[in-house]
């Protein structure tokens, strides 16, 4: 719908609307008046009827079936509501209870309503609230104003109800007549507003109608280009001026803005298309970079295998090493029992070649004795030799004394011969004797070598029990430290792990990159084609 | 007795580096023990026999005393004095006619069959008569 329209269509509905508003409350307040009138009118007639009645009398009370009034009797004496009738016009009734005594209200038939009941809410008004009741009310299926006021005797009691009414219609027929004359000058006086204010609407809208036609010179609707270079003419100083003036300078803007965007769009082109060259490069190092993180971690599980390995077998190592340690320190006191005992032995040896040399010694006494017996022999001997050359060089008389040289001669043998033996055995006693103090001193001199040989082994040991613990230590640092090489093993398995999954994030977001730097190249594209949509310059002619 | 005497011959055994000698015990006046003294008159056996040795050592020196038919008195040491003993004259062999004349210069008059070994038996006055001698007594 055009904008003209819209105004005029809704300039009709303000104006019928503006009417209508105030013609039903012009209404509305006409019919409150009038009930306001017609309440006003019921009370000065009900104050009226009983002020008539009490005329009549003081009191009220029911006797023998009839309502008196003082002595006035009610029940069939018209005279009171004929007057009331008279003089305000309407209905009148005096009930006595919830029955009409006496009425100026007519049945369908013509009769009085002599002997009818009271209901409704004026029956509950009255007898069971005791209140008076004003209001409308259906009297003979009659709509009425109505007004109730309950009788009481002398004691209080309701014993009866003073109504008067008047027609709703009485009051509203001049009404009724006004609504229907309201209503068809409202109707008239809309239409004529609707064609002024559509007339007007036509009239303001002119400049507005040329404002469009030259925005569509500008906005190039035929031809596809949008010349920017176009400006619209401002014909007057009112609020389409003020439009004009400021869709000129929103063209000025917007000139400029494009021809920004052009620039921009033309580098976002270039830069889109490096970026796109860029990150299929990078697309290409991430691959290959997620390949080496592979690779990387593949090495790096092997390391971590081989990490914990060298955990476990340094573990080994440590007990080994300690094992060795004590098995050192048990050399250690192996070495120290044997050196111990090796001093024994050199004491013991040493005893031993003092007996031994103490043995040569006696054994030399012995030979030496034995050389005495052995000069005593052959002395003996000597003599016995001569005692026989005697006995030879005495003839036959010495013959006998030659037998005794002889066998002195060779009891000498005997002597020497056994002291040769001696002598020898003795030999080889000091010999054997010799050989021993040899023997021992070699064994003392092996034994003192071995001594020293305990005592450098025990320096070694002891410096190979200080290089066992350093060992042990150096076992146990190279344990840990395996340890937390196999921890940083895991833990840069781990890192490498999450630079691998980075690494394929990456890779995805770089393909993804790719893909949208190529979307963004589509759209530099789509979008420099767009720019030339746009006349940024002016043409020289 | 001089029958004995005819058959039979006394005799001084003893050795010296290794052979064995044998003179009449008769000629032996006496022995003693040579305890290494320096005396000028002792004559060392192999030194008069002439061994072909420049010298020798005597396990057990004893010092013989030989008495000549001057009287004269020559004292040897000789080695091994082993036996004083009378041996048959038929067990002493002489030596051959041819040998004879160079033996004899030496004193060297026969050979004694003993115990499986040779004793050359020695004439201690031809000996020392047949040769001048350095020292005297």
């Amino acid at each position: 719908m055009r904008l003209s329209a819209k105004f005029e269509l809704l300039n009709v509905l303000i104006v019928t609307i503006a009417i209508a508003i105030t013609t039903s409350f012009t209404l509305y307040r006409i019919h409150g008046e009038i009930v306001r009138q017609a309440s006003l009118a019921q009370e000065s007639r009900l104050k009226t009827f009983w002020e008539l009645l009490r005329t009549k009398g003081g009191d009220f009370r029911v006797v023998d079936g009839k309502l008196l009034v003082g002595d006035y009797l009610a029940n069939g004496n018209y005279e009171m509501p004929d007057k009331i009738k008279e003089l305000f016009g309407g209905t009148a009734t005096i009930f006595m209870g919830d029955t009409r005594v006496t009425t100026n209200v007519l049945k369908p038939d013509g009769g009085r309503a002599i002997g009818t009941k009271l209901v409704g809410p004026a029956y509950d008004a009255v007898f069971k609230e005791g209140k008076s009741y004003r209001g409308e009310a259906e009297i003979l299926d009659v709509p009425y104003f109505t007004a109730y006021d309950p009788i009481r005797n002398t004691k209080g009691e309701i014993i009866g109800v003073l109504y008067v009414g008047v027609k709703k219609s009485d009051f509203f027929a001049v009404y009724d007549s006004l609504i229907t004359g309201v209503i068809f000058m409202a109707v008239i006086l809309a239409i004529v507003l609707a064609v002024v204010s559509g007339f007007l609407v036509r009239r303001s809208l002119i400049p507005l109608k040329a404002m469009v036609g030259m925005l569509k010179e500008i906005t190039g609707n035929d031809k596809g280009i949008t010349n920017l270079t176009e400006r619209l003419q401002i014909s007057g100083s009112d609020e389409i001026g003020d439009v004009s003036r400021e869709i000129n300078n929103l063209l000025e803007k917007m000139q400029h803005i494009m021809a920004m965007v052009d620039t921009v769009s033309k580098r976002i082109g270039s830069h889109t298309a490096t970026i796109s060259k860029t990150v299929t490069q990078h697309a290409g190092f991430a691959s290959q970079l997620s390949s080496s993180v592979m690779e990387i971690s593949s090495t790096m599980e092997e390391f971590s295998t081989t990490a914990t390995q060298i955990a476990q077998h340094s573990q080994g190592v440590v007990e080994t090493a300690d094992q060795s340690l004590q098995d050192i320190k048990n050399g250690v006191n192996g070495v120290e029992d044997l050196a111990q005992k090796m001093r024994e032995i050199h004491d013991d040896n040493e005893t031993s070649l003092q007996e031994i040399m103490e043995l040569g010694r006696k054994s030399k006494e012995i030979n030496k004795v034995m050389e005495i017996i052995n000069n005593i022999a052959s002395q003996t001997k000597l003599i016995a030799f001569n005692a026989a050359l005697e006995a030879a060089s005495a003839g036959e008389a010495g013959k006998r004394f030659g037998v005794v040289a002889v066998e002195i001669r060779r009891l000498a043998d005997n002597v020497v011969e056994s002291t040769s033996e001696i002598e020898g055995k003795i030999t080889e006693i000091m010999g054997a004797v010799t050989r021993l103090v040899m023997a021992s001193e070699k064994g003392s001199k092996g034994v003192r070598e071995g001594q020293a040989y305990s005592g450098r082994t025990l320096e070694m040991l002891n410096v190979v029990v200080e290089g066992g613990e350093s060992t042990s230590i150096a076992a146990r640092q190279i344990s840990m430290s395996t340890q937390q090489q196999q921890i940083a093993s895991s833990q840069v398995l781990v890192a490498l792990r999450e630079i691998e999954e980075g690494a394929r994030y990456s890779s995805a977001a770089i393909q993804q990159f790719s893909t949208i730097s190529n979307d963004l190249a589509d759209i530099s594209a789509d979008f420099i084609g767009f720019m030339e949509r746009f006349r940024l310059e002016a043409k020289q002619d | 007795m001089t029958a004995h005497l005819e058959k039979y011959l006394n005799l001084l055994l003893f050795s010296v580096r290794g052979v064995h000698f044998g003179i009449d015990a008769e000629q032996a006046l006496e022995t003693a023990a040579y305890d290494g003294e320096g005396a000028d008159d002792l004559l060392w056996f192999h030194e008069e026999l002439e061994f072909a040795m420049t010298s020798a050592v005597y396990a057990a020196p004893t010092i013989i005393t030989v008495g000549t038919r001057g009287g004269r008195q020559y004292r040897v040491i000789i080695d091994a004095m082993e036996d004083i003993a009378e041996y048959s004259w038929q067990d002493i062999r002489p030596f051959p006619a041819i040998m004879e004349p160079f033996t004899m210069r030496n004193g060297i008059w026969g050979i004694l069959p003993r115990n499986g070994r040779m004793t050359l038996l020695v004439d201690f006055i031809r000996l020392f008569n047949g040769k001048p001698r350095r020292h005297r007594i």
